[in-house]
């Protein structure tokens, strides 16, 4: 029964996924941009200049 | 005499029990004057996400009231218009049909009434409500819309009533607590029914936080601190001190806390007293209080456990052990959390 | 002002460790917003993408055609065939692209950012991005 609990316990805590942590498959591309393309974070920016 | 004294405390013991309990999620009411069809949840959820409701195009209601962040923003303070600052968090909108009161400090009472106030804010999104309708009008797709659902032209008032219609489906889903309250008795880990446990005894959370959306729909003065951008950012002073001044606060100038809702009332009782928070969806909406202050849920319940703010007169200390406070956590994050709530997004005009 | 500071703090304290790519997402609602991105896009053709990116955030609002001429002007760029790209709406196919991107990801404003595909919208505070790209960091190394 325990087990079962302990289980349980860990699925729910699994369960909660915050969508900040949801990631999404945005392609890169041919968009220009800056820094090296082996760069350990991506950050793509949508942007409007006005 | 000892059997009347048991017989009154028995009838206090079942008073306390019959309100300040735990209860499941019930319907979200529906006003009889705004009553909801598909068409106007539709109409409400463009408004909802169109830049066009503000002044520069930059700022929509779901900018701060985000879906994938549980319609709110992560910040302590809201984002804000440009060039300015905010001076309070972002609520949640799940949820937010039961509130009696809009806002930190209750000054609006229907969701009607609280949708349309940011648009004017000038620190939020800073649009003449006159303008808007303007706006709205010459765009064939809301002319149509609002003709439509309400029969006729586009007011600000029928602006409030879409959008509001459109809060109103924003609500939990399956929150472990709810399937727990209504039968299923493994809805719960054993660490969550220990913290309920807490939650509703020694840790008397149930006297303000209670019912089916455990709320007291009341204002309690807590004292949290001050937000410390009070003094590192002039930009939420002037917010601040601006809704001091629109509120009719004489000494506005020299202002530099928050008065909660004293702002609104000019009651002494009211001072720096902010709503009771609806509990649901807590894990999620974090920094927490009026100003973000606290950005942990363990901060939250250690100020609660050490009695509130210095010279409060609600709170107590509590003396909860770590455990204690470790289980009060895992009750409120993992038993209040409702299903990932995801919309279809609609098409702006 | 909004969140370029930011982004060019960012790219400093992490020099070496972010790439910043950039799409386009102009609103329909503005004047300029259109051929902004045409004009970064044809100064990008000619090798010279970063500087006008900098040049525009500075200028903006002054985004007009007669402006964006006098910027290619500025940066040295070759100017005939710069106005003939804004003219001609050259890249307008990786504009629309770019906007149709923007769609499917239900992306309904200004800035929007994925670090690592985490969506982070709106102006935030440096922090706010910090805490992002060091927990990136932190989970690339492992």
């Amino acid at each position: 029964m325990k087990k079962l609990l302990i289980f349980l316990s860990l699925v729910f805590v699994a369960s909660i996924s915050f969508a900040q942590d949801k990631r999404y498959e945005v392609p890169v591309g041919d968009s220009p941009g800056y820094g090296q393309a082996n760069a350990p974070v991506t950050m793509i920016e949508f942007i409007d200049y006005q | 005499m000892m059997l009347f004294l048991v017989l009154a405390l028995s009838f206090v013991h079942v008073s306390f029990a019959s309100t300040e309990k735990l209860e499941p999620l019930a319907p979200i009411p529906i006003p009889e004057n705004n009553p909801e069809t598909p068409e106007k949840i539709e109409l409400g959820k463009k408004l909802f996400f169109d830049r066009r409701l503000s002044g520069d195009g930059t700022m929509s209601c779901a900018v701060c009231h985000i879906p994938d962040q549980a319609f709110a923003d992560g910040q302590d303070i809201a984002l804000s218009y440009p060039t300015t600052k905010s001076w309070r968090n972002t609520p949640t909108i799940i949820n937010s049909g039961f509130y009696k009161f809009l806002f930190h400090d209750g000054r609006a009472t229907s969701l009607e009434d609280q949708a349309i106030l940011p648009v004017t804010s000038s620190f939020e999104m800073n649009l003449n409500l006159d303008f808007l309708e303007e706006k709205l009008r010459i765009t064939p797709e809301y002319h149509k819309s609002f003709m439509e659902v309400f029969n006729g032209e586009v007011t600000k008032e029928r602006i409030g009533m879409a959008l509001a219609a459109f809060e109103r489906t924003l609500v939990s889903k399956n929150p472990p607590l709810d399937r727990y309250l209504r039968g299923d008795k493994t809805a719960l880990s054993e660490d969550a029914r220990k913290g309920m446990e807490i939650f509703t005894g020694k840790g008397t959370c149930v006297k303000c936080h209670y019912g089916p959306y455990l709320t007291d729909n009341k204002f309690h003065a807590l004292l949290v601190p001050e937000n410390p951008d009070i003094e590192n950012d002039p930009r939420m002073l002037a917010s601040l001190r601006f809704v001091a001044k629109m509120s009719g606060i004489p000494d506005y100038r020299n202002l530099k806390e928050d008065l909660g809702r004293y702002l609104f009332t000019k009651d002494e009782k009211d001072r720096k007293a902010f709503r009771t928070h609806i509990l649901w969806e807590v894990a999620k909406t974090g920094p927490y209080m009026h100003n973000g202050y606290f950005k942990t849920i363990e901060e939250v319940i250690e100020f609660i456990d050490q009695g509130g703010g210095k010279g409060n007169k609600e709170l107590k200390p509590l003396g909860l052990t770590s455990e204690e406070k470790r289980c009060l956590k895992v009750f409120l994050t993992e038993a209040l959390t409702g299903e990932e709530i995801t919309i279809k997004y609609p098409e702006i005009p | 002002m909004g969140v370029g500071p930011t982004v060019d703090k960012l790219l400093k304290d992490y020099k070496g460790k972010i790439r910043l790519v950039v799409k386009m997402n102009p609103y329909k609602y503005r004047d300029f917003s259109h051929i902004a991105a045409e004009a970064v896009l044809a100064a990008r053709d000619q090798g010279r993408f970063w500087e006008m990116h900098q040049l525009l955030l500075k200028k903006s609002p002054q985004l007009d055609r007669n402006s964006l001429v006098r910027y290619a002007q500025e940066l040295g760029l070759d100017v005939k065939k710069f106005t003939e790209s804004l003219d001609t709406k050259k890249n307008a196919n990786t504009i629309e692209r770019d906007k149709q991107l923007a769609i499917s990801l239900d992306l309904y404003e200004t800035p929007a950012f994925f670090i690592n595909g985490r969506k982070v919208t709106g102006n935030r505070p440096y922090d706010y991005f910090k805490k992002t790209i060091d927990e990136e960091m932190k989970s690339v190394r492992q």
